[in-house]
């Protein structure tokens, strides 16, 4: 292993509205820095090749699989994980409200990326179809619902967001206020 | 009193889950936590000359590497108690020790301080392999020149049995105006939790105890494995289950990494941690189905069948899986061939064999998935042949309600159901006469549309929430089957369950909170269920074979009765009246026939806390329950698809499920469980394969190649509920976790087989991909292809006597 793979660098990131630092070699997946030195384990692992969502996070603003990106690539930029998406301990995002309220869950492991995944698409298409829905998760594989209450929950989701549009800002202002 | 069980309330489990305060395996990382991982066998068959581990041991970071043998000298191997007959016991190291059997058996063991270096470590191992020569399907296994995988089992037949329900088979055939044929190839699935596996394991020297918490389905199985392996008493043993990402199946068998991670912690007094990947997961965790199957059915010229016979034999993979052995998809297949319908005389040979692939398991609807298929493809195949309606011909066959208890040609009792209502109320459900007129239409007006309709039906029964005879009785010794409860009544009066059954997404937190709440007439609130923890729980299976609601409701039931007896005489104490005066009532106890006069659970609580040590013995109990031999759950699912002959895309336009598992505790649980369940046998029949080439390489490692269906894959699933209670089990429940996963194969199949009817060819091998529909509709220019609907007699059918019989009579 070469020094420069191994040379620690320094990190520094703004992770659910808080300033956060740590080290990492260069070859560090961004996954595993959330998760072991972030300590945020909400972030999950379930494939390490892009494929099934799980390991998804906000990276300004934007999903991203973390398990496609080394932990150095995040530095200087703003992450929303599944943690910080409820207002406070007080209170659940609306999307993860719909996603109790209609069984959108199972064993959970792949709920921190869907429902960071439909934040976004549904801060961009509020009034989506079904079928929308459904192209809309397609990036994002869950082996235990069968998509059928995720999509309904996310319908809900959409339906709670457009009765209250300030929701979806008291959600994130909220969370950088969080402790 | 039914206030909780019944109604749909939201999981007490979401709140944390959602907020990413879940701890799943790879979240748990104690302080000094070390990191394994594996140095797996790139070879499928081969002699492990040398392992050379000097640079890999002298790596940063790196404080233990161990191969087989040094592992035996740590550990004794797993044996698996199968008195089963016809089953052959072989010899399954935890590394290997002289030959490897499949690509991705573990052979090394790496420990480093960080998994990054544990991984760099393991790539610089050495391993001199003398490869051997692989076979990774049935008919190569079993060719006279295939190698032998293993000593004890030679022509590398792990299981084998042969039964026949009388003398009249074959009489009955031959005499038969009718038969019937279906070969069909099922291809090697795997579960695939979104969770991989993963173990944990820290050793306290002081107290000589081991900790080990794995993403298991079987908590208590794990604690006995790790005891024998380890040569400790299972009281020294604590396995603790966390949030389980997913089971299905895959995690309920006891793995070899569980043990060495285990094995390791001790050794170096630290913990150890081993977290799968997914190309490990696709490689080494169990796999399951790759069965291939001819079946005959004889019947009469109304379609009433008078027979049935089979040959089965399935690609078990390098070892049985501890603790089921080899025998899960054969004998499962074969003991549930005749499904809901009354065959008279049923006779079946079935193998399990070994290949060079990693080892089956248990995974969802084991065995009954094949068998529904292949039950549901001959009704359909029967119904073509003689011109009938394949919904009358099940009509016809379905054994009728007033006939439960129903015994099998296999042994099984069937304990309730309402099948035909079932099928009834999904036809109804689709309007079935109204789509088989627009199939008509759409086929007579000879029109050039590429899309082609189809309709498939599927009813099916399946066994649920299995007691100790079942297994017992199956020859496997080290599946308990039966479960045990401790119930608290709390200080402040709420009640605390501890059961050993891990949560791996089935809700049972919630739902068996609703048995317990019912069973003292208490809000939800006032109850808290705790799962998997072998030194909180009293003994339990698991998570498996659809028995979490069976089974703990009826262990719940046992100590809540336990529970009041203990607290009568305090109750009659307070109530200053005899004990025989008192009885239970919502929340408390009371004067027998004056609800009003009574003392509430928290006033008992309190009594206890003050009274003398007698009463304080009362605080909590243990009662255990054995389920029956087994529970019947049932289904109709009726699919309709179109089918593109020009892509070989198939879409699923409706999808209807009547279900029937006896009561319903809560509903969007159940449902939430048909909707998962449903979708896997979707996957399996439209996308997955696991695929091996010739040399035993695993060409599908990635989720790249192995294609789990995605939410624009799958169709709206609606479903409705028949609620036939069992009369065998505690409260009438039945399993539900399955069933999905049964019946739809067997819907998708015989949708698309009526679809393409017209064209002459039908499905004998799954998944129906878009290559694979596409090869069968070029099939049809080497056929001469009828132009009537489905009661047309296809080529295939000719000759079924000739092209059945050298298969299925026994040699
Ligand atoms: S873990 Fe990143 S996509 Fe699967
Ligand atoms: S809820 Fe289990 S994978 Fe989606």
């Amino acid at each position: 292993m070469s020094d420069a793979a191994t040379t620690r660098r320094k990190i520094q990131v703004t992770v659910n509205g808080r300033q956060a630092e740590g080290e990492a070699e260069p070859r560090k997946l961004l996954s595993d820095f959330i998760r072991e030195d972030l300590g945020l384990t909400g972030t999950h692992v379930g494939c390490e090749h892009g494929v099934c969502g799980a390991c998804t996070v906000l990276l300004d603003g934007e999903p991203v699989r973390t398990c496609l990106m080394f932990a150095v690539q995040a530095d200087g930029h703003d992450l929303l994980t599944v943690e910080g998406l409820a207002p406070g301990p007080d209170q659940l995002h609306p999307i993860q409200e719909a996603f109790w309220e209609r069984h959108g869950l199972q064993c959970g492991f792949c709920t921190p990326g869907f429902l960071l995944t439909i934040k976004v698409y549904l801060a961009e298409n509020p009034d989506p179809t079904e079928r929308e829905v459904r192209e809309a998760l397609s990036g994002n594989l869950c082996r235990c619902t069968g998509y059928q209450n995720i999509v309904k929950a996310t319908l809900r989701a959409a339906e709670i967001l457009r009765s209250e549009p300030e929701n979806a800002d008291k959600a994130s202002t909220k969370t950088t206020q969080r402790d | 009193m039914r206030a909780a069980v019944g109604t749909p309330i939201r999981r007490v489990e979401d709140e944390r889950l959602l907020r990413g305060e879940g701890a799943y395996l790879d979240d748990l990382c104690p302080v000094g936590t070390l990191h394994a991982a594996f140095v797996r066998s790139v070879h499928a068959h081969a002699r492990v000359v040398s392992v050379d581990a000097t640079s890999s041991s002298i790596a940063p970071g790196v404080s233990l590497v161990l191969d087989g043998p040094q592992l035996e000298k740590l550990a004794q191997p797993l044996e698996t108690r199968i008195t089963a007959p016809g089953c052959r016991q072989v010899r399954h190291p935890h590394l290997v020790v002289d030959r490897a059997r499949f690509v991705g058996e573990p052979v090394v063991l790496v420990v480093a301080d960080d998994v990054y270096r544990a991984r760099d470590a393991a790539e610089l191992v050495e391993i001199d392999y003398d490869p051997l020569p692989a076979v990774t399907t049935v008919d190569t296994a079993l060719a006279d020149w295939a190698p032998v995988l293993h000593d004890q089992a030679p022509g590398n037949v792990l299981f084998e049995r042969q039964v026949a329900s009388d003398g009249e088979v074959d009489a009955t055939f031959d005499a038969a105006p009718v038969t019937a044929t279906v070969t069909m190839r099922h291809p090697r699935v795997t579960g695939l939790p979104i969770e991989n596996r993963g173990a944990l394991a820290d050793w306290d020297a002081r107290a000589q105890c081991l900790t080990v918490w794995s993403s298991t389905q079987s908590p208590h199985i794990l604690r006995g494995a790790l005891a024998d392996s380890l040569d400790l008493p299972a009281e020294s043993v604590r396995v603790i289950v966390p949030d389980v990402g997913g089971g299905f199946g895959t995690k309920a068998q006891i793995y070899p990494e569980e043990i060495i991670v285990a094995v390791a912690a001790r050794y170096l007094g630290r913990p150890v941690k081993w977290a799968e990947d997914r190309q490990e997961n696709l490689l080494a965790a169990s796999h399951a189905r790759d069965t291939r199957i001819v079946a005959e059915v004889a019947a009469d010229r109304e379609g009433t069948i008078l027979a049935m016979r089979a040959d089965i034999a399935c690609a078990v993979g390098a070892y049985g899986a501890h603790p089921y052995g080899p025998m899960l998809e054969p004998m499962g297949t074969a003991s549930m061939l005749p499904g809901p319908y009354a065959v008279p005389h049923y006779r079946f040979q079935t193998r399990g064999v070994a290949t060079n692939a990693s080892p089956e398991g248990a995974y969802r609807g084991v065995g009954m998935v094949v068998a529904t298929l292949t039950h549901e493809r001959l009704i359909d195949e029967l119904a073509r042949t003689l011109e009938l309606d394949p919904a009358d011909v099940r009509r016809r066959n379905l054994i009728p309600s007033a006939s439960f208890p129903y015994a099998t040609p296999t042994g099984h009792v069937y304990d309730s159901g309402a099948y035909a209502e079932a099928l009834s109320r999904a036809l109804a459900r689709v309007s079935y006469d109204d789509l088989r007129a627009e199939q008509a239409e759409r086929r007579s007006a000879g029109s050039q549309d590429c899309r082609h309709l189809g309709v498939g039906i599927s009813c099916y029964v399946e066994y649920t929430g299995m007691g100790s005879r079942t297994f017992q009785t199956r020859g496997m010794l080290s599946v308990p089957g039966n479960e045990a409860a401790w119930v608290r009544l709390d200080l402040d009066g709420g009640l605390t369950a501890a059961l050993s059954i891990p949560a791996i997404g089935q809700g049972l937190q919630t739902s068996l909170a609703q048995v317990l709440a019912d069973e003292f007439q208490v809000p939800v609130a006032q109850v808290r269920v705790v799962q998997a923890d072998t030194a909180l729980t009293p003994e339990g299976s698991g998570a498996f074979g659809s028995r979490g609601a069976v089974a703990g409701a009826g262990a719940l039931h046992a100590a809540a009765d336990r529970l009041k007896e203990r607290l009568l005489p305090l109750a009659a104490e307070l109530l200053e009246a005899a004990p025989v005066d008192v009885e239970y009532g919502a929340g408390g106890m009371h004067l027998r026939g004056a609800p009003d006069r009574g003392v509430s659970l928290a006033t008992l609580a309190m009594g206890i806390d003050d009274a003398d040590r007698e009463h304080a013995a009362g605080l909590s109990v243990s009662a255990a329950y054995d389920p029956p031999v087994a529970t019947f759950a049932s289904a109709t699912h009726i699919a309709v698809v179109e089918v593109d002959v020009e892509t070989g895309l198939v879409e699923i336009r409706r999808y209807v499920v009547v279900e029937d598992c006896g009561p319903i505790i809560n509903p969007i649980i159940v449902e939430g469980q048909v909707h998962g369940a449903t979708a896997q046998g979707i996957g399996g029949v439209l996308f997955e394969e696991l695929i091996y080439d010739v040399g035993g390489q695993l060409i599908t490692a990635s989720l790249m190649d192995y294609l789990v269906p995605g939410a624009t894959e799958l169709p709206t699933i609606e479903i409705d509920h028949l609620e036939t209670a069992s009369p065998l089990t505690v409260g009438g429940y039945k399993g539900v976790g399955e069933g999905g996963t049964v019946g739809a194969p067997a819907a998708i199949a015989n949708a698309i087989a009526d679809a393409l009817a017209p064209l002459g060819v039908t499905v004998s091998e799954l998944p129906l991909s878009p290559e694979r529909v596409r090869a069968l509709v070029r099939e049809r220019s080497h056929t001469a292809a009828p132009t009537t609907s489905h009661a047309s007699t296809p080529a295939i059918m000719a000759g079924p006597h000739n092209a059945g019989h050298s298969l299925v009579r026994p040699s």
